[in-house]
């Protein structure tokens, strides 16, 4: 397939997913009696409207971009996992613990260390599904979606309980973080240098997809099984290897949100982010590099939220239906491509 | 590899350039502080975190706010916010902050990230009603509500109450506020039956329906007939046990005698008193960062304990001795 | 210690079938619907509607009969965006289900934010179930059974997630027994959420399903797929909240968070030994639902 092709297609096809969805939008607005037009303009006004609203869209899209990859680098190899949910609570855990062992030692090399014990935290999770995948043949999708509860419930009883900052009055939470160990964050916005990680991720990834021989091998034992046991690839650790790469993104995700937007561990760190990844990869239709305007596009929805409910009375659920009319339109403008999509096409 | 795909990894390559440099871009614009505007009406943003109907602390809040707004008419423009979850609590106070001149936090919950927020906006003035003692920002008022204290008066009230010499509270998040006030209530208890049985526990949750009816019939089961609790939407699960059992509950934060058998006192936490008393003093210009305990001390519609009926003239002369005597402080109580 | 006992014990397995009911009846309809070839992610979206929409109708009507029938016809409606978008479209089951889920959730929440917290007047007790919706669901197991075995729907249902070519072939029109496949399961899950608001909590919250939709699409595989064994796949998880709600009133000092977790693990537990009794997650499925499962 030209590439030249795909380019105008993708691009016909993100124009009527895009023009379906602020129809859906709209009549979404009209039947709970708001008028679309300033609705709208509130949405784009608070993703994207000011300096402040732009620094915001890139705070809540940096966990979205990481959990991106952890979404798509395993539907290279066919899998569809929507772990990413609970692997960035693993990594923001594991994270954590490393950062509390370190204690009143805490330098760079803890910052550095603690992200690494997110990736393996994250990594991880990711593992165990693979496993259970290759293994058993247990589903991927109903194993990482169930698993996805533990992780936040383990948060939650290590916050409120063994973690919990007993000088803390208010609301529970961790310790705060020594600010060596703390990711950094840009001039006076909480845009942090997970930012950065993340993008160097996506170009890492796209790099190593297209032109490593470890590319070619998934896109092998995706497209045609026979053809790869014939060339001596197995599925199970390529299974394993992407599903723990995956996980270690979204593991990074979830600490480089805790230690540098709140600089502790608190229950509900960047919650969400790895349902929208997951949009975020589908909509992406398994092309790395679009991961980084999507999940810009996501995250200034997600940021926009409260800005509607402040400017036009919506209750701040609003931004997640239009998520999923963003999804919608997506599926809708897909359908009847014959031509080979990255992520797995239709059945039957 | 052909031609037509070198030209492609060429205008892929140029692209890929843009786009990082179009994103370095993105985060130096970015960067631009929000600015505050300042003019005509006094305006106040409020911050709800969890529901404005939740008939709780939240609702309290909501209707101070709406006290407010009617008192002042013209004077303040106040707009709120409900149902913020602690991720996005930051951007929303920003937002807030950015559009008013007095930001108010419902709940003991907002205190972090409103101190993070202050210290950007030197010139707006922010209230956290549920707030604790801490250091003192220069623009940040904290307003302590006391639970602790009143539940020693429900305490004594629930003594008198209970037919089985029994009672029992159920607290959400065991943090200090919440356990002092169950302390509190034991203490209160046994002030005027020393003999009385006391059960706690405290579900880790303040919303959690299930666990809290759990913890009601596990009490009941041991003999309490009067629970109090500091719960949100957990409340309907003790109701659930309550209703089931025919036992009773003291509510919290509104006056509602009348409104429901099931319930044989209601404390009063003015927590939408603290909201409309902040945006009093910003109007009279008298706006203080300060910590201010509220409580017994600042009246009825801060602090109180309403007794819906069953209990004689001279049990009613006692509670109002109790409430007296902690404001003279012959009885301490915990800090909230 | 045997105060201990009593609190663990008594009335347990009552416990255990309210906590399962909501979850029963979203099984029971999830079984149809895969048994139909068609998996559908959104059962918990379809749950939440349900929860909602029964929650903001009695509430409003004061009649919890009304609240649960417009409860399932909520799920019921969702539901029919799923088959439009994998029966009529032909997109991927799983992103088509996930996208439901996620709308709603939003949609639940956005319809019941004025709902928070509120009390309703609820079922007056049944004898033998306790309550109408343990009834429901108890019945529901029997009829679907009996439906997809002997009656000539059940039959065609079948037949259509055998192979779809194989069913067209012989005259079915499998796009319209797909699609009732699906809103039947959507009535169900929406059935089995109204229970959760109405019934069992008596409340609504955002998102106060909690994955029990989700756990119900996992339990169907653990149920191999036969109406009869939903209903002890359900009790596995009422049993297992049952159980974490009761270990605290023992006076026991267990984490109620890890305890949070029991049901959630005993789901992916049960998922994973049955995949590992059976060699895979698929066995034993229909040939079409297979298909999906393995791609």
């Amino acid at each position: 397939m030209r590439a030249g092709g795909a380019l105008v297609a993708g691009a016909k096809m993100a124009g009527v997913a895009a023009l379906l969805f602020v129809a859906l939008a709209s009549g979404f607005f009209l039947l709970v009696g708001a008028s679309p037009a300033p609705v709208l303009a509130a949405l784009v006004e608070g993703a994207f409207g000011s300096g402040y609203a732009l620094s915001e869209s890139l705070v809540k899209a940096t966990p979205i971009l990481l959990c991106g990859l952890a979404t798509l680098l395993p539907a290279r190899l066919g899998l569809i996992s929507v772990g990413a949910e609970g692997q960035l609570a693993a990594g923001a855990v594991a994270g954590t613990w490393l950062v509390l062992a370190a204690g009143s030692g805490a330098g760079r090399a803890t910052l550095a260390a603690g992200v690494a014990a997110a990736a393996l935290g994250g990594a991880a999770l990711g593992a165990v599904v693979a496993l259970l995948r290759a293994r058993l043949g247990a589903n991927e999708t109903i194993g990482t979606l169930l698993l996805n509860y533990l992780p936040p419930l383990l948060i939650e009883h290590l916050v409120y309980g063994p973690w919990k900052d007993p000088a803390s009055l208010g609301w529970p939470a961790t310790v705060t973080f020594p600010d060596a160990a703390r990711v950094p964050v840009f001039g006076g916005t909480r845009v942090h240098l997970g930012l950065v990680l993340g993008v160097a991720l996506v170009l890492l990834a796209h790099a190593a997809l297209a032109r490593t021989r470890w590319g070619f091998a998934l896109d092998l034992l995706r497209g045609s099984p026979p053809l790869a046991a014939r060339s001596g690839l197995r599925f199970g650790p390529a299974a394993l290897v992407v599903m723990a790469l995956g996980g270690a993104c979204a593991g990074v995700a979830g600490f480089a949100d805790a230690s540098a937007l709140e600089g502790r561990l608190q229950v509900g760190v960047a919650v969400g982010a790895g349902y929208s990844g997951f949009l975020v990869a589908w909509l992406a239709r398994g092309r790395v590099l679009w991961l980084l305007p999507l999940a810009l596009l996501v995250g200034g929805l997600r940021a926009a939220g409260d800005n509607l409910q402040l400017t036009r009375g919506l209750p701040s659920a609003t931004e997640l239906v239009m998520q999923a009319l963003l999804f919608a339109s997506a599926l809708v403008a897909d359908r009847g491509r014959r031509a080979p999509v990255v992520l797995p096409g239709a059945t039957a | 590899m052909t031609r037509s795909e070198d030209r492609t990894r060429s205008t892929r390559r140029s692209a890929l350039t843009f786009a990082c440099c179009g994103f370095a871009a993105l985060v130096a614009f970015a960067s631009a502080a929000p600015r505050a505007v300042a003019e005509g009406p006094l305006r106040v943003g409020v911050l709800i975190p969890g529901s404005k109907s939740d008939k709780g602390w939240m609702e309290s809040g909501y209707d101070g706010l709406k006290r407010a707004e009617a008192k002042h008419g013209a004077k303040v423009k106040v707009s709120f916010v409900e149902n913020v979850k602690f991720a996005d609590m930051e951007q929303a106070l920003t937002m807030l902050a950015t559009k008013s001149d007095l930001v108010i936090g419902v709940g003991g919950q907002t205190e972090a990230s409103v101190r993070k927020v202050a210290k950007r906006f030197a010139k707006v003035k922010f209230s956290v009603v549920g707030g604790n003692k801490g250091s003192q920002d220069q623009n940040v008022a904290q307003y302590d509500v006391r639970q602790a204290e009143i539940a020693f008066v429900a305490g004594a009230a629930a003594a008198m109450l209970s037919k089985n010499g029994a009672v029992s509270y159920v607290g959400g998040l065991e943090i200090p506020a919440i356990v002092n006030a169950g302390k509190e209530f034991g203490k209160g208890a046994k002030f005027v039956k020393p003999d009385i049985k006391y059960f706690e526990s405290y579900t880790g949750d303040f919303d959690d329906v299930a666990k809290s009816k759990e913890a009601t019939l596990a009490a009941i089961a041991q003999g309490a007939d009067v629970h109090y609790h500091i719960l949100n939407l957990g409340l309907r699960g003790m109701e659930q046990a309550a209703r089931e059992k025919s036992t009773h509950i003291i509510g919290s934060y509104t006056d509602r005698c009348g409104t429901d058998p099931l319930y044989v006192a209601y404390s009063i936490t003015g927590v939408g008193y603290q909201v409309e008393y902040a945006i009093d003093q910003l109007v009279a210009g008298t706006w203080k960062a300060e910590f201010k305990p509220f409580g017994l001390k600042m009246g009825p519609k801060s602090s109180d304990l309403k007794v819906c009926g069953g209990l004689s003239a001279e049990q009613l002369k006692k509670l109002d001795q109790i409430k007296a005597d902690i404001l003279a402080g012959k009885i301490q109580t915990l800090d909230s | 210690m045997s105060g201990a006992w009593d609190a663990l014990a008594g009335g347990f397995a009552a416990a255990a079938m309210r906590s399962a009911t909501p979850l029963l009846l979203a099984l029971v309809g999830e079984t149809v619907r895969q048994r139909a070839g068609v998996i559908d992610l959104g059962t918990e979206g379809e749950m939440l509607v349900g929860a909602a929409a029964a929650f903001a109708v009695t509430s409003t009507s004061g009649s919890p009969a009304l609240g649960l029938a417009v409860g399932a016809v909520a799920g019921g409606a969702l539901s029919l965006l799923h088959a439009l978008l994998c029966v009529r479209l032909r997109c991927n089951q799983f992103a088509s289900g996930l996208c439901v889920a996620m709308l709603g959730y939003g949609l639940s929440a956005f319809a019941g934010a004025g709902f928070v917290g509120q009390s309703i007047d609820t079922f007056a007790p049944v004898r033998w179930f306790g309550t109408p919706t343990v009834a429901l669901a108890l019945a529901a197991v029997p009829a679907s059974a009996v439906a997809l075995a002997w009656t000539r729907f059940g039959l065609a249902l079948r037949a259509v997630g055998e192979s779809t070519e194989a069913a067209r072939a012989s005259g079915l029109r499998v796009e319209w027994l797909q699609t009732v496949a699906v809103g039947i399961g959507g009535l169900a899950a929406g059935a089995g959420g109204a229970a959760l608001s109405i019934d069992y909590a008596q409340t609504w919250a955002e998102g106060m399903t909690r994955g029990r939709g989700l756990v119900a699409v996992g339990l169907v595989i653990v149920a191999r797929w036969n109406p009869v064994l939903t209903l002890p796949a359900a009790l596995l998880f009422g049993g297992a909240e049952a159980l974490a709600l009761r270990v605290q009133s023992t006076g026991a000092t267990a984490s109620s968070h890890l305890l949070h977790m029991l049901p959630y693990a005993t789901s992916l537990g049960v998922f994973i030994l049955t995949c590992l009794r059976r060699r895979g997650a698929a066995t034993g499925a229909p040939a079409g639902l297979a298909a999906v499962l393995n791609r």
